[in-house]
């Protein structure tokens, strides 16, 4: 079963870097669709993290439709290849840390909207 | 390798899942959640304790919720010790209630069955933990044995060595294999993880994590460390000269709160950017650059921000102390007044 990692230090509340672990390994596909979770009991022993905060990250998962709780069985991921959605945060997640340093370097809006024009451009001719 | 080293690795090597969780408890994989119902563990009503002209708390009001974990944050003095030891029925109260599932704890054979306390300095009625052990397995029905034995095997004590010769760490966690392997609905814990090293502050948290998921174990831990407590309550209470400040969800203080370094090619002023609709608490400006603090989501600022064309935004984490300063000056007047 694999464990998603949290930092207790980032300052990122941990039901929320619990949250965004399960996307990004049901993204990435390192947990498979109608694969098993690890239950409550088990996360929170094993990452010494308060239950509750797992419960509040199983239970907004499931809202959000990536996981489903089988009563009496536990969490399972969802059908994730045929939500898009999640792929799709996770590429946007990948090219903010680019434009962040682009950004920092001092490359103006107007240079990064060019180049992202010349690449999307690049792609439509290819 | 003394066999205290050699336990002590068994005990906290195993990194495995399904190594460490097992022990004396029910080991079923089934999900057990959420535990017992959602009652109110601890109701404290306008409750005061006085001694003499010193009011130790003077009206703290305060409900917790069973299979919880409640952080109570304090200075020295503030009174945490004494509403733990209201809470162990261990103290009347000279005014108010302090119910633990509905009824008065103070001498309250039935409900102090349920309740162990963790005192910042334990006191033991026997020598050592062998003694101490048999001695709780005649008090408390609920005694488990199994975990007992486990938990020896993570905070690895010697049984017969004389508790007056350990240090002040290995009698915390002497006191702590006693308490948890009784077994109790409600944990106190003043100033748990003081004299723990990191390797045992975290078993003791995955050890807790578990109970409170397996038995629905209800955990008030006092400290006057925050950070301590940050990442592992669900709620925390502050606590100020005999008075409860606030109680909030963990999550929603920090959720509530950003802070962020900017820097604009032209000088922005507090006021514009209030005027877009920050709520700032803090600001201050160093050359060009400029730190607010704002009570605001993350979303919220970067949209702000964002539209003014900065040269520079980054989000810095916010540690609890901060939060818990700006929920002060929120809360207090003259608090406010001192950090204006």
């Amino acid at each position: 079963m694999v464990y998603p990692e949290v930092n207790l230090q980032s300052g990122v509340p941990i039901y929320r870097q619990l949250k965004n672990a399960y996307h990004r390994m049901a993204a990435l596909g390192i947990i498979q669709p109608h694969e098993q979770l690890p239950s409550v009991r088990q996360l929170a022993t094993e990452l010494g993290i308060n239950p509750n905060t797992v419960q509040k990250a199983y239970r907004e998962l499931e809202q959000e439709g990536l996981i489903y709780a089988v009563p009496g069985r536990g969490n399972f991921l969802g059908s994730v290849r045929e939500d898009l959605a999640v792929e799709r945060e996770e590429i946007l997640r990948n090219f903010r840390p680019a434009v962040h340093v682009a950004w920092t370097a001092g490359i103006t809006r107007e240079a990064l909207h060019n180049l992202l024009d010349e690449c999307i451009s690049d792609q439509l001719t290819d | 390798m003394s066999e205290q080293e050699r336990t002590r690795q068994e005990g906290l090597l195993q990194d495995s899942p399904a190594a460490f969780p097992g022990g004396g408890t029910t080991a079923s994989d089934q999900p057990q959640w959420p535990a017992p119902a959602e009652e109110a563990v601890i109701d404290a009503e306008d409750l005061k304790k006085h001694f003499g002209a010193v009011k130790a708390l003077d009206g703290v009001s305060c409900r917790i919720i069973g299979a919880s974990i409640f952080g109570l944050i304090g200075s020295n003095g503030a009174g945490k010790s004494t509403f733990l030891r209201l809470a162990a029925g261990v103290y009347k109260p000279t005014a108010g209630h302090m119910l633990y599932r509905g009824q008065p704890v103070f001498e309250n054979t039935a409900a102090k069955s349920e309740i162990q306390f963790v005192a910042d300095q334990p006191y033991f009625h026997f020598d050592n933990l062998k003694k101490m052990a048999s001695f709780f397995r005649s008090l408390y029905r609920s005694w488990d044995q199994p975990l007992y034995e486990e938990l020896r095997r993570i905070f690895p004590l010697r049984e017969e060595q004389r508790l007056d010769h350990m240090s002040k760490g290995m009698q915390r966690q002497a006191a702590l294999i006693l308490a948890i392997a009784a077994k109790p609905r409600l944990l106190l814990m003043d100033e748990a993880f003081d004299g723990l090293d990191p390797v045992m502050r975290q078993n003791l948290k995955r050890v807790l994590a578990r109970q409170v998921s397996d038995s629905g174990m209800t955990v008030l831990i006092a400290s006057q460390n925050l950070r301590e407590l940050e990442d592992f309550c669900d709620h925390v209470g502050l606590l100020h000269e005999g008075g409860l400040l606030f109680v909030e969800e963990l999550d929603k203080l920090r959720l509530s709160l950003v802070k962020a370094q900017i820097a604009f090619r032209e000088p922005v002023s507090e006021n514009a950017l209030k005027d877009l609709g920050l709520d700032i608490l803090r600001f201050s400006a160093r050359g060009s650059l400029i730190e607010i603090l704002s009570r605001n989501t993350e979303q919220e600022l970067r949209s702000v921000v964002i539209q003014q064309n900065p040269l520079l935004l980054d989000v810095l984490p916010l540690t609890l102390e901060e939060v818990f300063i700006y929920e002060l000056s929120r809360k207090s007047y003259v608090v406010s007044e001192l950090l204006a």
